[in-house]
């Protein structure tokens, strides 16, 4: 579990639901089971795979460290 | 563990996104209703029940909407409606009936749009949202004749002239965010 499962969960559940109000509003798909069931739940599902994932900013363990910042020694 | 399930609720977002939607529209029973609708010269039949042949609804002052319908049942005692349906549930619009005694089969008229644009204005929050909608529509009389159908009708305009325009794409942007964030790495996390 590296990300943010709950935030990416819930954040994806209401970014599938103002997609389908956005397709309905720019004449792409109107409001019906489809976009207001199906979307929510698919982003929901995306939104807490991708936070299992964590795909992004990855690569960056000791990243934060300046070039030439001596490393601490073990004290054990 | 959590990496396996993430991949799996993935594969099966693409999985829902990818599977074919079945609509059924038109009118039910086929050929027990027939209409008719000319907008600024263009007719408009219950063929136009697609989101690419939906029926254009001008979003101006003083349209006219020419309309015709027939039935081919008994017509007597007749009543029916019409709705926006949204996420499949019916949401009326409007109804009409009529406790005629004679066989009727047929109307034509002329629809005022100012009329319907001056009643979405008073009882709408947001007013008339521009956008695809699907409508549907029944009837029915007392011999046991009945229909019902739907239509796709766009009405036309810029999303973002309507609060609704702007509160659904900041929606958008702010939970699109989250989600990025939820995607983002939490260091010290294997």
């Amino acid at each position: 579990m590296r990300g943010r499962p709950i935030l990416g969960a819930i954040s994806g559940l209401l970014f599938g639901l103002f997609l389908s109000v956005n397709l309905m509003l720019w004449g792409l798909w109107p409001l019906d089971r489809v976009s207001v069931f199906g979307l929510p739940i698919l982003f929901l599902l995306i939104g807490l795979g991708l936070a299992m994932v964590a795909p992004l900013g990855r690569g960056k363990a000791g990243g934060n460290v300046k070039p030439g910042t001596p490393m601490e020694e073990s004290t054990e | 563990m959590g990496r396996r399930l993430g991949l799996l609720l993935f594969a099966a977002g693409l999985f829902l996104a990818t599977t074919p939607v079945i609509a059924s529209a038109g009118v039910t029973p086929e050929g027990a209703c027939w209409g008719t609708a000319i907008i600024k010269g263009e007719t408009y039949t219950p063929a136009n029940d697609t989101r690419s042949n939906a029926i254009p609804i001008p979003n101006e002052e003083g349209v006219e909407i020419n309309y015709t319908g027939e039935v081919d049942f008994e017509n007597m005692d007749n009543s029916g409606g019409i709705a926006v349906r949204i996420a499949g549930f019916d949401i009326g619009i409007a109804t009409w009936g009529d406790p005629n005694t004679a066989d009727t089969r047929d109307a034509a008229g002329v629809y005022e749009l100012d009329d319907a644009y001056a009643k979405i204005d008073d009882v709408v929050p947001f007013g008339r949202v521009p956008g695809i909608w699907q409508v549907s529509g029944w009837h029915e009389a007392s011999g046991g004749g009945e229909c019902s159908g739907t239509a796709m009708i766009k009405i036309e305009g810029n999303p973002l002239s309507n609060p609704l325009g702007w509160i659904a794409l900041g929606g958008l942007v702010l939970f699109g965010a989250g989600v990025g964030w939820a995607a983002l790495a939490r260091p010290g996390r294997p």
